[in-house]
């Protein structure tokens, strides 16, 4: 009976065409990334919506819906970038970056959100992951990581 | 840097680490050695697993896309193949849930068991020893290759699949119990 690590060692390799297959598919969303970044257009409408996090200081306007779309405002102190990640952007850091408010120095963005809930996050200078602590979370089975989820009115 | 040759070695944390970083700054190449690095390790892992070439390229692919896309979210104090495992040994238990119509199940007795039609057509040793595996229950089975195959530590089992280490051991020891009665080799795993 062969023993289960030299058995396990012995496993066939995987297919030169399997890895090829993957290279391949792997070039492919690099490149769909760049395109989807090129191409995003915001034709969105605007709500204000508020969150308080830890470590950051954010504020709370109320609730401003126009057309389709969402505000979101948060204060980051230090930071140099946001970006907001999230089920609606399939989790890209560089999809939907936030733009710094000078009047307010809030990190503003606008999405269009469809009725239901968003699992979504911060990515702060491209490295750092941040929740909304204040928000309800949701937990990710792949990552480890919780989300916070924005319900949008009338969903 | 040098790839490891797919012989189910760790690499340095840092210089994992690094490439990490480089890649999140958009360097493809970066990543593409973290692939060359750890593409055997999970193939070996699922093919496996899964029991099959089929399945286990789906869910090795499925896991390196995954992982392109969410480099910003690993943390440096993890290892980087035990991330990558969490993710892989996720997709493995997606299409082992999703794809049942390769299983059939034979009553024996009161107990059922579960076969999967495609096994090793080498010798038959290994053939048994697959579908002995393929027997396990399927958290057992993730446990004992981790263990005896990946020749993970409890630790690291603990982090990628989300349980203690208590209950990893249990399970392995539970999983070679099993093993060593359908196969009747009381020296196999020890």
């Amino acid at each position: 009976m062969p023993d289960l690590r030299d058995w396990y060692a012995r496993t066939p390799g995987a297919p030169d065409a399997a890895r090829a297959r993957l290279a391949s598919a792997l070039r492919a969303d690099r490149a769909s990334l760049g395109r989807a970044r090129r191409g995003r257009g915001l034709a969105l409408a605007l709500a204000a919506v508020a969150v308080l996090m830890v470590g950051v200081a954010l504020t709370r306007d109320g609730a401003e819906e126009r057309a389709a779309g969402y505000r979101l405002a948060v204060r980051v102190p230090a930071a140099t970038r946001v970006s907001l990640v999230g089920d609606f952007n399939d989790w890209r850091a560089d999809a939907t970056p936030m733009v710094r408010d000078p009047r307010s120095d809030e990190w503003v963005t606008t999405v269009a959100l469809p009725p239901g809930r968003h699992g979504y996050a911060f990515v702060v200078d491209g490295a750092r992951w941040v929740v909304d602590s204040l928000a309800p979370m949701s937990g990710s089975a792949d990552f480890g990581l919780t989300n916070s989820l924005l319900v949008p009115a009338g969903s | 840097m040098t790839p490891d040759g797919g012989l189910g070695l760790w690499t340095s944390v840092t210089a994992d680490d690094d490439l990490v970083a480089q890649a999140v700054a958009g360097d493809p190449d970066a990543f593409a050695i973290l692939v060359e690095r750890y593409y055997a390790d999970c193939w070996r892992f699922a093919r496996r697993i899964l029991g099959n070439e089929a399945d286990a390229e789906d869910a090795v692919h499925d896991t390196f896309l995954r992982a392109q896309r969410a480099l910003v979210r690993f943390r440096p104090q993890e290892r980087f193949k035990a991330w990558l495992f969490r993710i892989l040994t996720n997709r493995c238990r997606t299409l082992v849930r999703t794809r049942r119509r390769r299983e059939h199940w034979f009553p024996a007795g009161d107990e059922t068991i579960a076969v999967t039609a495609a096994r090793d057509a080498a010798a038959p040793a290994d053939a048994r020893l697959a579908d002995a595996l393929a027997r396990l229950d399927p958290d057992q089975r993730e446990a004992l290759l981790m263990k005896y195959g990946e020749d993970m530590e409890y630790e690291e089992m603990a982090s990628i699949l989300g349980v203690g280490v208590s209950a990893l051991k249990m399970r392995v020891s539970r999983a070679r119990a099993a093993m060593r009665a359908m196969l009747g080799d009381r020296a196999a795993y020890d």
